[in-house]
């Protein structure tokens, strides 16, 4: 099995190698979440073991989108210290997918250059089509905002009750991604891999499904994800806030929410609100199901994120 | 520029069709889908009691809209699809398509748009805003698809809409313009509305803390916060139809694009979506006479200044129109 560490910002990119050791920028929930993951890798698969990969970049938010020369130092990074290297893209509004397109080029280029792979992790159909169409020799995964599961901590957990209609339980743990129509949809892009969150419900992952790279990712699911961010606006008029372009400052990097359900009582999982995204966080049996189910897939990947994930 | 009405039921036809309504969207759920998956697994966005009760019904509807020479459109904008509910889909495309004279389908999974392609090339595909097709790259991918029609999300803006006119050539494009917003973008949203709209805001309290570091809050901070969090849920107030409110002269509240209709018919707008299937049927009515209103103003060649005054004194809600907060587009 295979490791990588998702990085949303170049200062964090120094805590990758050690990615069990405490991070002074983590808050409590992160660090806590942190502790929980590395017990129980290793009480499944015994040691920790060093990345292989890093993954840069926000696959949420358009707005981290980083600078083309902030995407070349994280690659050098990367590959000086023996490691593969995915960037990972959000979906993008018609003045960022510009902006992608450059960072495209230079990826495409450090390709030329190295002969080294780099993989796109992508979230966007938009930002798939322009990648298989203007650079076939970025490695294609398709990220999880692209993995359609349900994934709402409020209900959940009832979707695997022993009462519940089978055909309706397979639903909810299965993914369309691998339908013969949607294979027929990604057969000419150069896909070499799939990302998924481990469901509160389950997932239902064949071998026979999972011939490609399959990422699953720790120890934050995604809930919701959007334009209107809780923070970005802040110093926005209020008639202003909300829509369109935010001017962000990263405030998202600064302020967080806890999301505390007043009504599903039940809940199993916390939510929490980082600048558009909302997120469940695993809790130990989340992680425990999510890591012995990689055990059993050909070519499966770890992926664990130091931060919350915006 | 057309207006797209919602439709729940035959007996809506008439109404709508009347009052303005040019083309229409519904949904229907096959009995043996539900029994099979349960009414928890819906077959497009809605749940299944928001769409048609029958074929026969729904064929009746067709039959009473060609009198109009309006067409229905029907919804298949479910997330996804998982691999053998395929079967049941292309049977009812091909039997809405041949048997009940449906002429378009709003689709959201590529997947279900390449089956289509394959096993019923006949049938039109609209792309659902639920595909998030909001950058050139996915007009131009669905364009190569063969699709007529896609719908904007509501979170693109009007400056946003030329680049994508263009990209889009000869394929129409729909965009939002009254009723029930999105607080999240709708393709990226994973929650189900059978637990009740996870943005509601009443369902939750918002505690902040730092994200960077263990630092704590300073008092400005809380103060800064707890203010951004209240024009947060004034914002998701007037996403989620200002409560569902109806206002005191008997018009739907809600996110409303009226304003922008001068402005959308420049850039090339082919169709203007009222949403609310699941509404009530005077709802709708209101809906679409008070788009149909400001429609006339724009056919009639006004001004963007007398049509925006025009649809402000439709609405008349001055404060909320105001407040910028209830706007599709700013």
């Amino acid at each position: 099995m295979k490791f990588a560490v998702a990085v949303q910002s170049i200062r964090d990119l120094k805590f990758v190698k050690e990615p069990w050791a405490p991070i002074d920028s983590q808050n409590d929930i992160e660090a806590e979440l942190q502790t929980t993951f590395f017990r129980i890798w290793q009480d499944t698969f015994g040691e920790v073991i060093s990345p292989d990969r890093i993954i840069f970049g926000s696959e949420f938010c358009q707005y981290r989108l980083p600078a083309a020369r902030v995407v070349k130092k994280a690659l050098d990074y990367c590959w000086e210290n023996g490691m593969d290297f995915s960037f990972a893209t959000s979906y993008v509004h018609e003045e960022k997918f510009k902006q992608l397109a450059d960072i495209l080029s230079l990826l495409d280029e450090a390709i030329q250059e190295s002969e080294k792979r780099i993989e796109v992790i992508v979230n966007d159909w938009g930002v798939y089509y322009y990648t298989k169409q203007n650079f076939p020799r970025l490695d294609i995964i398709i990220g999880r905002l692209l993995n359609k599961s349900i994934r709402d901590p409020r209900v959940a957990h009832y979707y695997n009750e022993s009462n519940a209609p089978e055909e309706g339980k397979d639903f909810f743990k299965k993914t369309g991604l691998f339908s013969e129509p949607f294979r027929q949809f990604l057969n000419d892009g150069k896909v070499s891999g799939f990302e998924f969150d481990q469901l509160i419900q389950g997932n239902s992952l064949s071998e026979e499904e999972a011939k490609q790279t399959i990422g699953l990712h720790f120890p934050f699911g995604c809930v919701a994800s959007g334009s209107a961010c809780m923070v970005g606006f802040i110093d926005s008029d209020k008639a202003d806030k909300f829509r369109g372009d935010p001017e962000c400052k990263q405030q998202c990097q600064f302020y967080v929410f806890e999301l505390k359900n007043k009504r599903h009582l039940d809940m199993k999982n916390r939510v929490f609100q980082k600048g558009n995204t909302a997120f469940y966080s695993h809790d130990s049996g989340l992680v425990k199901t999510g890591l012995e189910s990689l055990q059993t897939i050909e070519n499966a990947r770890a992926v664990y994120s130091l931060r919350l994930p915006v | 520029m057309n207006i797209l009405a919602p439709l729940g039921a035959k007996e809506e036809v008439e109404m709508l069709a009347e009052s303005g309504a040019e083309e229409f969207y519904c949904g229907i759920t096959p009995m043996e889908w539900m029994e099979k998956y349960s009414p928890g697994v819906w077959i497009n966005r809605r749940n299944p009691y928001a769409g048609f009760p029958s074929f026969k019904d729904l064929k009746e509807a067709v039959r009473q809209a060609e009198n109009y020479e309006i067409p229905i459109f029907l919804t298949l904008n479910a997330p996804y699809y998982m691999e053998k509910q395929y079967p049941m889909l292309i049977d009812l495309i091909k039997r809405c398509t041949e048997e009940v004279g449906i002429k378009a389908f709003i689709v959201s999974d590529p997947g279900l748009m390449v089956a289509m392609k394959n096993k019923v090339p006949e049938a039109a595909i609209h792309v659902s805003s639920l595909a998030a097709p909001m950058n050139t790259g996915s007009i131009e991918l669905y364009k190569q698809m063969q699709v007529e029609r896609i719908v904007l999300p509501r979170s693109v803006q009007l400056n946003e809409i030329p680049a994508l006119k263009e990209a889009a050539g000869d394929v129409e494009l729909e965009v939002f313009i009254l009723n029930d917003g999105c607080v999240y973008e709708e393709s990226f949203c994973m929650t189900t509305h059978s637990a009740g709209a996870f943005c509601s805001q009443s369902q939750w309290d918002y505690e902040p803390f730092h994200s960077d570091g263990n630092k704590v809050l300073s008092e400005k901070d809380f103060k800064i916060l707890n203010d951004q969090v209240n024009d947060y849920r004034e914002f998701v107030w007037f996403v989620n139809d200002c409560n569902c409110q109806i206002a005191n002269d008997g018009l739907p509240l809600g996110p409303c694009g009226l304003c922008s209709l001068g402005k959308l018919e420049k850039m090339g707008v082919d169709s203007l979506k009222v949403v609310g299937r699941e509404g009530a049927p005077y709802r709708k009515l209101a809906s679409v006479q008070m788009v149909k209103a400001v429609i006339d103003q724009v056919r009639a060649q006004a001004s963007e200044r007398e049509i925006e005054k025009t649809a402000r004194k439709i609405r008349n809600q001055p404060q909320y129109c105001e407040s910028g907060l209830m706007c599709y587009y700013r």
